[in-house]
């Protein structure tokens, strides 16, 4: 009794190891090659439990999700001349494990091998761009050109490139510089001109008050002139007019008016002559 | 029960801790496996809390129910297995534990994802305690879906990139400087939120979510500000990209079934880079400049154009006030003369006479008056200019006499 439970008991186990040894699951994240003497015999993609031979075959797990690929940034020259400093990344997915196992076997190497086509790719692609093109217009179009050729490219490699995108596009460092002082100059430019239009309105505002100045006076003393002849001519009529009925005797009751006015003062001496009308009766004596 | 305290305070701890201790240690190192190697290990923690927690439930139930026979079958079996031995007992007290590892909980902020032999099965998208098959037939992982995450962009703030306040953040200039439209280039520091939207694709489409995001943001950014000029990137532009930026983002992640949505695009500094700033602030300067010259010129004018209007209104009043002068007193000779010609014509001859000698009454008494006889020959006609400029009252008797 106690022998026959050592067997069973020794079977038992052996039944697990060898179950445990030939059943493995498979992650949503993972996809499996099974080998066996280094022959692939299942491509497994399903997510799940799944057998293979004990001992004899072994399994080989792959990342189903999207993989990242960052290649080193490269200074590439574009169609109009300019040096730009291109960043790019791609992501990518095994689809054949089979291929990729053969060709790259780990992802280490399928980053190095993607990196340098990719950059390739990149070089050529926009060695016929301008900087413009690569900046905004035609950027979509170029990502989707590297995409494709990297693509094409890839195919044996059992990877699908999911995305190629350019992440930075700058100006390599020794070109930043000349662009800085560029910014510079042209915000020189605009500081300069906005100065100069400050000083311009600010003489059109000041000369054309001073002109708005003079006018104003101008009218002023133009109209005051004519109010003023308007004044004289009034009373040279009103003169006229009263005067001219009896000029003699006016100029008489003017002249004794003149002479109160002018002669009747004590810093004035006159020298008159006895013969004086005034001193016909001082003379005549007592007659009238 | 009798046995319950004969046979638990003894045996039961011991056996109850160490079976699950040793179903509890390949549970918790089966988890990482499932988890991969996006899983942070504070999250491994909560599942492991989880199950103690679970064990714990176990355990105070198993106690509880001994007493009010809920478990009457369960008590009855260790009753009649009572002879046979502890084993059965312990198989059993092992088997429920291992079932009881099962139940998690699923917080309100949370989603539990549920895969069979490593298959995805089912996702709880509502909180609460759930339960799956023990390891290692089911596993789940859980992941946070509420909260919202941030990436910052450009800059670093204090350390963890999770603070809300920027102390002593420092600037990343690779991230951070762009090439603007105009091939101007531009410093832009910006925060990511984003949050899990779909667990299960957060989980399985991508292997890094995070640096996926962070990588696709500077692409979204870069492209969006390749479009845009710098003057409006610094000025009006702003919610522009902010919305552009995100909505290119969001295109891209989920071209890729991230299961992550973007929130919001956050511009924190939109700048010149530092070694332009100077000209820029310098165009801001002139700008102010040029309000300030135009003020002052405005200023000028305000001042002396009021002054100028009244000037000319003083003249205009003074032009009126002559004019009005000389006709007033105009009317006044000439009536004053036409009354004196009226009394004139009745006595013409007397009445000149009269006036006349009242004229040269007048005169001589307030002038200076030297009669001299012209005929006579007497006297020189000398006059001393000297003595005339003297004062009158001198020079009076003299002159009176001299007659």
């Amino acid at each position: 009794m106690p022998q026959n439970a050592g067997y069973m008991f020794g079977l038992l186990a052996l039944v697990l190891v060898v179950l445990a040894s030939s059943m493995f699951t498979v992650s949503e994240t993972q996809q499996v090659l099974v080998l066996q003497f280094g022959e692939v015999r299942q491509q497994i993609k399903q997510p799940g439990l799944h057998f293979k031979m004990p001992l004899i075959q072994q399994t080989k797990f792959y990342e189903k999700r999207i993989l990242h690929v960052d290649p080193p940034p490269e200074d590439v020259i574009l169609a109009d001349q300019k040096r730009m400093r291109v960043d790019v990344f791609a992501r990518y997915q095994i689809t054949d494990m089979l291929k990729f196992f053969q060709a790259l076997n780990n992802e280490a190497t399928a980053s190095q091998r993607l990196s340098s086509i990719i950059n390739a790719s990149v070089r050529s692609q926009l060695g016929r761009a301008t900087i413009i093109g690569v900046l905004s217009e035609k950027r979509d179009v170029l990502m989707e050109q590297i995409q494709n050729d990297v693509n094409t490219e890839t195919g044996r490699f059992g990877i699908r490139i999911v995305d190629v995108r350019i992440v930075r596009a700058d100006l390599p460092e020794q070109v930043m510089e000349s662009t800085f002082n560029r910014m510079r100059s042209e915000r020189e430019r605009e500081a300069r001109e906005a100065r100069a239009q400050g000083e311009e309105m600010a003489l059109e505002i000041r000369a054309t008050a001073d002109k708005e100045k003079t006018i104003l006076l101008a009218q002023a003393i133009r109209d005051s002139q004519i109010i003023r002849g308007q004044g004289d001519e009034a009373a040279i009529k009103l003169y006229g007019d009263a005067f001219n009925r009896d000029p003699s005797f006016y100029a008489f009751y003017r002249s004794l008016e003149a002479y109160r006015t002018s002669l009747a003062d004590p810093s004035k001496t006159l020298v008159l002559s006895p013969s004086n009308e005034f001193f016909r009766h001082f003379q005549k004596g007592g007659k009238p | 029960m009798p046995w319950d305290d004969d046979t638990q305070p003894k045996k039961g701890p011991t056996r109850r801790k160490n079976p699950w201790d040793t179903h509890a240690k390949p549970g918790q190192s089966d988890a990482p496996r499932g988890a991969g190697p996006s899983r942070p290990g504070a999250e491994q923690d909560d599942i492991y809390a989880m199950l103690k927690r679970a064990q714990e439930n176990f355990r105070k139930g198993g106690n509880g129910n001994g007493d009010g026979g809920g478990n009457g079958p369960v008590g009855d079996f260790f009753r009649w297995s009572g002879p046979l031995g502890g084993i059965g007992m312990i198989v059993v007290v092992v088997l429920l534990l291992w079932l009881a590892s099962g139940f998690y909980l699923v917080q309100p902020n949370e989603q539990a994802v549920v895969v069979t032999f490593g298959k995805y099965t089912r996702s709880d998208e509502l909180p609460g305690l759930k339960y799956r098959l023990p390891l290692p037939l089911q596993s789940h992982q859980i992941v946070d879906v509420t909260t919202e995450r941030r990436i910052e962009v450009g800059y670093r703030g204090d350390g963890s990139g999770r603070g809300v306040t920027r102390i002593s953040a420092t600037d990343i200039p690779d991230e951070s400087l762009m090439l603007t439209g105009d091939e101007n280039i531009i410093d832009i520091d910006y925060v990511v939120l984003w949050r899990v939207s779909n667990a299960r694709d957060y989980l399985y489409s991508i292997r890094n979510p995070e640096d996926t995001i962070k990588i696709v943001a500077e692409s979204a950014m870069r492209e969006v500000i390749g479009r845009t000029k710098i003057q409006l990137a610094l000025t009006e532009a702003r919610s522009q990209i902010q919305s552009d930026t995100r909505v290119l983002m969001q295109k891209m992640l989920d071209e890729y079934k991230a299961g992550v949505t973007i929130n919001n695009i956050q511009l924190q500094k939109v700048d010149p880079p530092g070694p332009v700033i100077d000209a820029f602030n310098d165009v801001q300067r002139a700008r102010q400049e040029r309000e300030q010259s135009r003020n002052q010129a405005e200023a000028y004018r305000n001042d002396i154009l009021p002054r100028a209007r009244g000037e000319s209104e003083k003249l205009r009043q003074q032009a009126e006030a002559y004019k009005q002068e000389v006709m007033d007193r105009a009317t006044g000779d000439a009536s004053r003369f036409n009354a004196i010609y009226k009394a004139y014509q009745n006595a013409k001859d007397v009445t000149a006479q009269r006036m006349y000698l009242e004229t040269m009454e007048q005169v001589i008494l307030n002038a200076q008056t030297i009669i001299l006889d012209d005929k006579g020959g007497g006297a020189l006609p000398y006059l001393s200019l000297n003595e005339m400029r003297r004062p009158p009252a001198s020079n009076a008797p003299a002159a009176a006499a001299a007659p």
